[in-house]
C-alpha cells in the first residue's frame, strides 16, 4: 500500500463520477428524442457502480481493504415514457399518442450538481495526497 | 539519554499507518455514490498501540506485520450514519473531515521526522549547522 494506491483509488471514483456526468448530460440531451437507434423512444441510463477490492495480491481479506470503484454497467431505465396526444408526429401510434423519453430533466440536473460534487471530493483528496507526498519527500531537508 | 533512540522509528510507523488509513478513508470517498456500500475506517490510536507491541518483542517481520494488523482491525463504520436510499452509508462530510484530518496529521508526523533529523543534523555538525 502506497502513495500510488490511493492515487489510483482516487481516480477510479473520478472516472466513475465522469461516467455519471456522461449519461446524465446524454439523457438531458435526449429528454424529447422519440427515435432511438432500435426505434424506440429513448430511455434515460444509469451506469451502476461496484465496489472493487484494490490490490488484491496485498489483501488482508475482509472488510478491512481499500476499494476502488468501478462502473459495471449502464442500466437502461425501464420505467414507462409520458404520452402525449400528437396525431401529426411521425412516430405517434395508431391512437394518435407520441410517447416520450422517460427522462425527467429535473432528475437529470439534480444527478449532474451530485456527481459534480462527487468528483470534486475525490479531486480534494487527490490534493490532500499529493499534500502528504510532498511532505514525505521533504523528510530530511 | 541516547542520541539515536526511538523516535524515528515511531514516527516511521506513524507515517505508515497514517498512509493506511488515507487509503481506507479516500476509497471512503470514492465509493461515495456506490449503493450498499459502508465506509471503513480504523482507530489509528489504537493501531499504533498494536504496532508498538510486536515492536518491543523484536518480531521477526516487524513493520510489515504492524501494518497488516491495523488492516485487519479496520472495520465497517456503522456508527453516526443514515443509510440513503441506495443503503449507502457514507456521511460526504464526515469523509472529507477525516480525510483533511489525517493529511494533516501526517504532515505533523513528517514535521516531526524532519525536526529529529535537524537535531541529529545539529549535532553531528558539532552545532555548526
Amino acid at each position: 500500500m502506497d502513495f500510488l494506491s490511493a492515487l489510483h483509488i482516487s481516480a477510479s471514483g473520478l472516472a466513475a463520477e465522469r461516467e455519471r456526468v456522461d449519461l446524465a448530460t446524454s439523457n438531458l440531451a435526449n429528454a424529447e428524442t422519440t427515435r432511438g437507434p432500435d426505434g424506440q423512444p429513448y430511455r434515460r441510463m444509469d451506469p451502476v457502480l461496484q465496489a472493487t477490492p484494490f490490490e488484491s495480491a496485498l489483501d488482508s481479506g475482509g472488510a478491512a481493504q481499500p476499494m476502488g470503484v468501478k462502473v459495471v454497467g449502464v442500466a437502461l431505465d425501464q420505467t414507462e415514457g409520458r404520452k402525449v396526444y400528437s396525431p401529426g408526429h411521425p412516430d405517434a401510434d395508431a391512437n394518435g399518442f407520441v410517447t416520450l423519453p422517460n427522462v425527467n430533466p429535473v432528475n437529470e440536473v439534480v444527478n449532474l450538481i451530485s456527481a459534480q460534487n462527487a468528483y470534486e471530493a475525490n479531486a480534494a483528496a487527490i490534493e490532500t495526497l499529493k499534500t502528504m507526498a510532498q511532505q514525505a519527500i521533504g523528510i530530511g531537508k | 539519554m541516547k542520541l539515536f533512540d526511538a523516535t524515528l522509528g515511531k514516527i516511521e510507523t506513524a507515517l505508515d499507518l497514517r498512509l493506511e488509513r488515507q487509503n481506507l478513508l479516500t476509497s471512503n470517498v470514492a465509493n461515495a455514490d456506490t449503493p450498499g456500500y459502508v465506509p471503513r475506517d480504523f482507530d489509528f490510536a489504537k493501531a499504533m498501540a498494536d504496532a508498538e507491541a510486536p515492536l518491543a518483542m523484536a518480531q521477526p517481520e516487524g513493520q510489515s506485520s504492524s501494518m497488516a494488523h491495523a488492516a485487519a482491525t479496520a472495520q465497517p463504520q456503522l456508527a453516526n450514519t443514515q443509510p440513503g436510499f441506495d443503503q449507502n452509508r457514507v456521511d460526504a462530510d464526515q469523509a472529507m473531515v477525516a480525510l483533511a484530518e489525517n493529511g494533516l496529521q501526517y504532515g505533523a508526523n513528517a514535521q516531526a521526522a524532519n525536526k529529529k533529523l535537524a537535531l541529529l543534523l545539529y549535532a553531528a555538525s558539532d552545532g555548526t549547522s
